[in-house]
């Protein structure tokens, strides 16, 4: 494998020694740019006391596009469809090279606090979300007790 | 102009009408190839399209609109105006407008500082680190736009390449900061091996975003052919009219079908092409193998394929001993041997798998044929290939000798060649149009003019093979010119036959003499 270029090794370093609150981030020992996040639901939303798993994955051309990442927790959210991918701009056309492995996270974490039903990915969630807003918020509830909490 | 719709969309961020810098156009008249682009504005059976490459094409739909934009607004620069036409999707009106009525906004919209105001540098600075690769150097190369921020030129190399496919204008690599890098900066820092690599990306994704224009399939081959005036042909519809089909023709002549882009592939009808591409493709043939060539176990339906021996069979999977003949279980006829009693139950599995075997018979003949005639092309194109360079090289020789001999002597070698690669193109259609054809006398007549076409392309290759053995390799260019007449015969005998082929052929199934079995 071709050496580990030196902006992966600073963030990886930055992301131990300085974690970002609510999020862990560890690089997996076999590939270094593949890391197990956690990132804990945003207290007020209905994601609030999840713990949810993800996988993010550096690839050659990174930082010069976005990093790969995907939920591994099954989360009912109108962004994030039932294969855990994520519809959100920073992830695609608004990437930067400037943005880093933690803004990215943080960028989640926020889509947790605030989903977006008219930009779906997941349709059939998003209507829910649009029809009956109270019991899509219920329903969300239910699937992170049941799927992210754990016990 | 065209009366298929526009449904070119493009750039989601663009605000504004869907439509395309077609539309903009306020006539075609600039659109008109003039002479010394030497561009055939092709029709065929009441279609109209122009055949057009990158370059051309990007003179003729862009560098008035920049012409006219910096007439409009002095100060600008070339990049600028560049900048500002993307952006507002080519239509210069919208720019100047837009300009002149709310500039900052126009400008913050796309990325640029006041005009005339840009100050982007390449600098050589000490002790920098770069905040996107992360190293620190002593010394290097770095590039700013007017936002100043500053990032090594190796990084900024590997941002452009990575989005300048796109097309789309390339911002400042901070998060937030929407300055647009120039175009003529993009091929600085990328080395300018072509200019402005960034124009062409976008003109690349503007044609293929557009459903008038398609590119040629050809292999290597570079040009697009746009469509002017469409016939209405109905794609797909097993009932639409053959003789509509879409057949246009690149700057290199070679022709395909617009609405398949494939090949031109009459005399098949483009649903049939795509019935036959996909039976190619499938594994269905494969399965119709296994079908006709293995049993299955009777107990555990593992496909078996039987190369010798006796035919008590036993099952590697399941260890079912069983008859090859009438897959009985092998207890029950252990006794008589060599008798198989179980005729009857046998002969329908017998004619099931007869059946699944001659069908796969009949499509081999018939892909084998089209197969061959595809690999052949190629054969071809080698062959001609060498007598190209043998005849060039001879020629300069000829030259040097002052012998009177001109170009206008072998000037009806590369019409052969095309003669003969579109009859063989022709010939290998006719073979996945004769796999789905039901017969009939028609049917027939179809199959000898098939024949006569088969037969003079042979010959005219024949001819081109010998050519070119080792025996005559001193005196190529004399045998070629001996043969000449016989040459010219044959490549228009294969033009006219296959003429009488395709176009009796359409005749007939648009009179419903023809039909397919699908």
């Amino acid at each position: 494998m071709a050496t580990l270029p030196k902006r992966i090794i600073k963030e990886t370093e930055r992301l131990v020694s300085d974690p970002v609150p609510g999020i862990t981030a560890s690089p997996s020992e076999e590939n270094l740019r593949y890391f197990e996040v956690t990132i804990d639901g945003p207290s007020l939303s209905p994601y609030a006391n999840g713990k949810f798993q993800l996988e993010l994955y550096l690839p050659d051309d990174y930082p010069m596009c976005a990093p790969k990442v995907r939920f591994l927790t099954k989360i009912y959210h109108p962004n994030i469809d039932k294969l855990g991918r994520i519809c959100l701009d920073v992830l695609k056309d608004n990437w930067s090279p400037a943005l880093q492995i933690r803004t990215i996270l943080l960028s989640i974490q926020a889509l947790l606090g605030a989903p977006n039903p008219d930009d779906p990915l997941a349709n059939d969630v998003a209507q829910d979300w649009k029809q009956d807003e109270q019991k899509a918020i219920q329903v969300a509830k239910e699937w992170t007790e049941k799927y992210a909490v754990q016990k | 102009m065209s009366d298929i719709e526009s449904d070119f969309e493009y750039e989601d961020d663009f605000e504004g009408s869907e439509d395309g810098l077609y539309e903009s156009e306020d006539d075609s008249q600039s659109l008109v190839p003039t002479q010394e682009d030497n561009y055939l504005r092709g029709e065929y059976n009441n279609l109209e399209y122009y055949p057009w490459t990158i370059k051309p094409f990007i003179r003729y739909n862009f560098q008035d609109k920049i012409a006219s934009v910096r007439n409009h607004i002095p100060l600008a620069t070339v990049d600028e105006a560049l900048i500002l036409l993307q952006y507002k999707k080519w239509q210069p009106d919208e720019v100047i407008n837009a300009y002149f009525d709310k500039p900052q906004e126009l400008l913050n919209a796309c990325g640029l500082p006041a005009i005339g105001t840009s100050n982007n540098q390449f600098e050589t600075v000490k002790k920098f680190e770069c905040s996107i690769c992360c190293e620190k150097f002593r010394t290097t190369r770095v590039y700013s736009l007017t936002c100043k921020h500053k990032y090594c030129l190796d990084c900024y190399m590997r941002y452009i390449q990575s989005s300048i496919q796109s097309g789309n204008l390339i911002k400042c690599m901070s998060t937030k900061c929407s300055y647009v890098v120039p175009h003529s900066d993009i091929d600085k820092i990328i080395g300018n091996k072509e200019e402005n690599q960034l124009l062409l990306a976008h003109a690349r994704a503007f044609i293929d975003a557009s459903s008038k224009f398609k590119w040629c399939p050809s292999t290597d081959c570079q040009g697009f052919t746009e469509i002017i005036k469409s016939n209405g042909y109905e794609s797909d519809l097993d009932s639409s009219d053959i003789s509509k089909v879409p057949i246009v023709s690149c700057v290199d002549r070679h022709e395909f079908c617009f609405n398949c882009n494939y090949e031109n592939h009459l005399p098949c009808p483009c649903w049939i092409v795509k019935l036959w591409i996909k039976k190619c493709q499938d594994d269905s043939e494969t399965a119709n193998w296994i079908e006709a060539n293995t049993h299955s176990c009777p107990k555990c339906d593992s496909s078996i394929e039987k190369n010798g021996g006796c035919n008590h069979m036993t099952c590697k999977k399941c260890s079912h001993q069983f008859c090859w003949i009438c897959l009985g279980s092998w207890k029950e006829h252990n006794r008589d041997y060599f008798k198989c009693n179980k005729f009857k139950e046998s002969k329908s599995i017998e004619e099931r798998k007869n059946k699944s075997k001659l069908s796969l018979q009949r499509y081999l003949h018939f892909y084998k044929r089209f197969a061959i005639h595809e690999s052949s092309m190629k054969g071809d194109l080698r062959t001609l290939a060498i007598i190209h360079e043998i005849t060039r090289m001879y020629m300069e020789k000829r030259k040097n000798q002052e012998q009177n001999l001109s170009w206008n002597d072998i000037q009806f070698l590369p019409d052969a060649i095309r003669g003969l690669i579109v009859g063989r193109k022709t010939l290998k259609w006719t073979y996945c149009f004769a796999y789905y054809l039901s017969k009939s006398n028609f049917a027939q007549i179809f199959e000898s003019n098939q024949d006569f076409l088969n037969k003079t392309v042979e010959d005219l290759s024949e001819l081109f093979e010998k050519l070119i053995s080792k025996d005559n390799k001193d005196n190529v260019v004399d045998i070629i010119l001996k043969e000449k007449n016989k040459i010219i015969n044959l490549s228009e005998l294969i033009m006219t036959r296959k003429r009488t082929l395709v176009s009796g052929t359409i005749l007939n199934v648009q009179q419903d003499l023809l039909r397919f079995e699908a």
